[in-house]
């Protein structure tokens, strides 16, 4: 480990002394041009719904690489990147030199033909599916987890799957009545991609479980961050499918909080990037966007608890399944991410969803 | 004055009022968002609204809160300003400026501050349990959000009230007292009624801010899925997986439309402005009327209040700042930690954010004073329909909720060559938020000059002076005081707005409001907490200077 530090630092120290425009190890020859293209450019422009805070790190990191290239980050929610981005574009003005969302928004960003193509010389690195149709990188891998209060749950009601939970808000439904959370999906983004995705990929394991959360009259919430602060204070006992990266951060100094990655099947959250075609900084847009999919780049996300898409790289452990749990299902970049735009379909999931809450 | 000044600043108001407005209009009528190609005219957007189920419950939800929050916050709010300004209460020097407090915090932030004292395992919730073997509210509950979005919206009314008690003579009041009426007969029939314009704006915008309201029912309402019209706005964003415009712009316009009848209703009553004319040629001395024994009891309602929603919700934001975790079962003894104020410094954007939002709070705000001053001038004692005009414009802009101004605006300075190259600027932001501003900034500033008596300025024309100079020389000095919590009030509000300019928003140009709102999406709720603690400290320094300058000001 020491040794492996030591090299690291030599290295930083080696590549701070050459020049700024050296290529990064692996990639071809012709690179040099794009790079300096880029610092020509002299800056990046980002619309992104991953935080400040958690970027802070990779941010750093592209900045002491590439002093010449300045980003400008701007961070909102997927819905206003993608109004940002359409009408810029729409006004002819340039726009924003990245999007960075959910996959979703992404992709229909492509489908709105507003994008531009790239392929980064990191595609090889990453997991399957992380690239789509040349244009969409998929940036991070991070599961959609439980998140439980380990003082008011005793360690035998702590779920391990799905099923698990639903069989204990049928046993103990009063026990646990009021006391179940999770996105409100008419009002939430997140909330509909992800319960969404849980019933059309396990419509058997999804709705029985919805059903018995509602039965447990589960209250509703728009934001990952009111959920986990009313777990943590015991208003609620578990909240249910929430991106782990900040409850894996706060884990780290709040110790009432515990996080069950579900064995039956894990969903994956993949933040994506795309380029815009119209691009005022083109050349610094894909040097930003390969540094993101770098092992340094992916190191310092995963520092702050984001899971990497590549598999490379040391994440922080909570977020890893037990061994025996496999069944990995990523909202990766791709024709399938638009299901969630179609009005047929979203029209029959919130009336099913709907339906349930009537019924208790 | 001059009347072709005045009618051109009138003009200008409008096409700057009025260009947002139709820009949503036009959206309201279309079939998806106005620049897209395949966008028709179509009525289906208001079609949908109408027919929507939920678009009814809000709007119901909405008009109660608004209504019940008013119903709270003037008469209270009226009452504290007639405390703190005319009588003798015991401290009103020190309790005034901590009045303002509630206005400062973000309405996110004060509502978690509810959450974490009174919420379901709230320490005063566990406190109160622990002695009466239950909790006895419910904080998640239509009545608290009433009674809480009443207490905190207190501070805009004494802001308006106060500044018009300010401007008062005290020869009617020691007349009234010296027959024999009692501190509170005074307050009601002598002082109360003197100020009745600013106490009718007070209430129409009270009425505006409690259909806008967002963060209170957003968190409060929330777990028993209470939907108001802001929260409703938000699910339209969410109902198709993208934006759908003109649905959003569809109830703006329905909003917007409810809006007018109140504006005609407030002008009606007001028909007769020249009744409150305070301020007169001859000067009136100022002296603070005498509460004899009812001096305790006034400063018990006082500090009651202040407890309820200053102290309580403040202190528990500072105190969630400063702890790993906290609720039901969990000791605060070994839970301290400073590390979520370390956690703020490692923002990359939050100085530029601070020195923005200083910028614009103090000078921004100020130059917003300016122009509303202006505008007020152009219609200051001048019966035309050019003056009727403007009353009805004003508050038209902060009709729309804030959500949707945004979106006009950032395609206004999109669309629209000529705005363009300050999109990404300060001016920018500025400008939305003078803009959206404008029917409060306005109201601040009239209130005061209704006061004048017309003899005043009179006396300056038989003299000889322009109307320019009358305003300059005579109008302002005599309004000096009524500016300058104008100003205060601006300040208050730029320090705490971002919504609007939501989408102009870029680097270089971050704001803290959207800081907070970032990391609130994001969950680091402990940084939320620490930033809210530094920003309540930087603004209770900044509180307590202005009562010192204040006084200085008054004396």
């Amino acid at each position: 480990m020491k040794l492996h530090y030591a090299t690291a630092l030599s290295l930083a120290l080696l590549s701070s002394l050459s020049y700024a425009q050296a290529v990064p190890r692996g990639y071809p020859v012709e690179y040099a041009g794009l790079i300096a293209a880029a610092e020509k450019e002299g800056v990046v422009t980002v619309y992104s719904s991953t935080d400040s805070k958690s970027v802070a790190g990779v941010l750093q990191g592209f900045q002491a690489r590439y002093p010449k290239i300045r980003i400008e980050f701007v961070d909102q929610s997927s819905n206003e990147v993608y109004t940002r981005f359409t009408s810029e574009s729409a006004a002819g003005q340039g726009t924003g030199d990245i999007a960075w969302a959910g996959a979703d928004t992404a992709v229909k960003l492509i489908e709105d033909g507003i994008v531009a193509e790239y392929v980064s010389p990191e595609t090889p690195h990453l997991r399957p599916g992380a690239a789509f149709r040349n244009a969409a990188y998929a940036i991070t891998y991070e599961p959609i987890v439980m998140v439980y209060n380990r003082r008011l749950m005793p360690e035998v009601d702590v779920p391990k799957t799905r099923q698990d939970l639903t069989r204990l808000l049928s046993q103990k439904r009063e026990a646990y009545r009021g006391k179940i959370g999770t996105y409100d999906v008419e009002r939430s983004a997140a909330g509909i991609g992800f319960l969404g995705e849980d019933s059309r990929a396990f419509p058997d394991i999804a709705w029985p479980l919805f059903k018995a959360m509602a039965q447990a009259e589960m209250k509703l919430f728009t934001s990952n961050g009111t959920m986990v602060e009313r777990v943590a204070s015991g208003e609620i006992a578990l909240a249910y499918d929430l991106a782990a990266a900040n409850v894996a951060e706060r884990m780290k100094t709040d110790a009432t909080i515990g996080m069950v990655v579900p064995c039956d099947f894990t969903l994956y959250l993949t933040r994506t990037a795309i380029i815009s075609n119209k691009a005022k900084h083109p050349n610094a847009a894909k040097v930003f966007i390969d540094y993101l999919l770098s092992q340094e780049g992916q190191q310092k996300l995963a520092d702050k608890s984001i899971g990497s898409i590549r598999q490379d790289v040391q994440i922080n452990p909570v977020l890893q399944p037990a061994a025996e749990c496999s069944n990995a299902r990523a909202l990766t970049p791709g024709p399938e991410r638009l299901v969630v735009f179609d009005p047929a379909w979203r029209v029959g999931f919130l009336r099913q969803w709907k339906s349930l809450l009537q019924a208790k | 004055m001059s009347r072709k000044l005045r009618i051109a600043l009138i003009l200008a108001t409008a096409l700057f009022v009025l260009a947002p407005i139709l820009l949503i209009g036009w959206q309201s009528v279309q079939s998806d968002a106005f620049f897209k190609p395949n966008a028709r005219l179509s009525l289906a957007a208001f079609r949908f609204v109408l027919e929507d189920p939920d678009f009814y419950s809000s709007l119901w939800n909405s008009v109660q809160i608004s209504v019940g929050m008013t119903l709270i916050a003037v008469p209270l709010g009226s009452l504290l300003a007639y405390l703190l300004v005319r009588t003798d209460v015991p401290g009103a020097q020190w309790i005034e400026p901590f009045v303002l407090v509630p206005m400062f915090i973000s309405s996110l932030v004060l509502a978690f501050g509810y959450v974490v004292s009174a919420g379901p395992v709230g320490f005063l919730s566990l406190a109160a349990k622990s002695l009466f073997g239950a909790v006895p509210w419910t904080l998640y509950s239509k009545p608290s959000i009433i009674i809480i979005a009443g207490l905190v919206h207190v501070p805009h009314v004494f802001l308006y009230v106060s500044t018009a008690l300010r401007g008062l003579g005290s020869d009617v009041e020691e007349a009234a007292r010296v027959s024999g009426a009692s501190p509170l007969r005074v307050a009601m029939d002598v002082s109360l009624p003197m100020v009745l314009p600013s106490m009718l704006f007070c209430t129409v915008l009270m009425l505006f801010l409690g259909i806008e309201l967002f963060g209170l029912p957003l968190v409060l309402g929330e777990p028993q899925g209470l939907s108001v019209l802001a929260t409703y706005l938000f699910k339209l964003t969410n109902l198709f997986g993208t934006p759908a415009y003109h649905l959003l712009a569809a109830v703006a316009m329905l909003i917007v439309a409810m809006t007018l009848p109140l504006v005609w209703l407030q002008r009606r009553m007001m028909q007769d402005a020249d009744r409150y004319v305070a301020v007169k040629g001859k000067g009136a001395p100022r002296r603070r009327l005498s509460l004899g024994r009812w001096r305790w009891v006034a400063s018990g309602v006082i500090v009651a209040w202040l407890v309820v929603s200053v102290v309580v919700p403040v202190g528990a934001v500072v105190l969630r700042s400063m702890l790993k975790t906290w609720g039901e079962g969990v000791p605060l003894a070994g839970n301290f930690t400073l590390q979520h104020f370390m956690g703020v410094f490692e923002f990359p954007n939050l100085k530029r954010g601070m020195v923005n939002t200083t910028l614009l709070a103090t000078v921004g705000a100020a130059l917003s004073v300016a122009v509303y001053t202006a505008v007020n001038l152009a219609a200051h004692r001048w019966r035309s329909r050019w003056a009727t005009l403007l009353d009805y414009l004003v508050l038209l802009p902060r009709a729309m909720p804030g959500l949707v101004a945004g979106l006009a605006i950032f395609w206004l300075f999109l669309f629209v060559g000529v705005l363009s190259p300050l999109r990404q600027t300060l001016l920018a932001i500025w400008v939305a938020y003078t803009l959206v501003w404008l029917g409060y900034g306005m109201r601040l500033v009239s209130g005061p000059l209704l006061q004048i008596g017309p003899e005043l300025e009179e006396a300056g024309r038989v003299a000889g002076a322009s109307a320019g100079l009358v305003s300059r020389d005579v109008t302002l000095p005599l309004v000096k005081a009524g500016l300058f919590s104008a100003w205060a009030l601006m300040f208050i509000t730029y320090v705490k707005e971002y919504s609007t300019a939501v989408y102009l928003l870029g680097p270089g140009t971050e704001v803290l409001g959207s800081l907070m709102v970032s990391l609130w999406d994001t969950g680091a709720i402990d940084t939320i907490a620490a930033l809210s603690t530094l920003n309540i400290f930087m603004i209770g320094v900044g509180v307590l200077l202005l009562a010192r300058f204040g006084k200085v000001s008054h004396a």
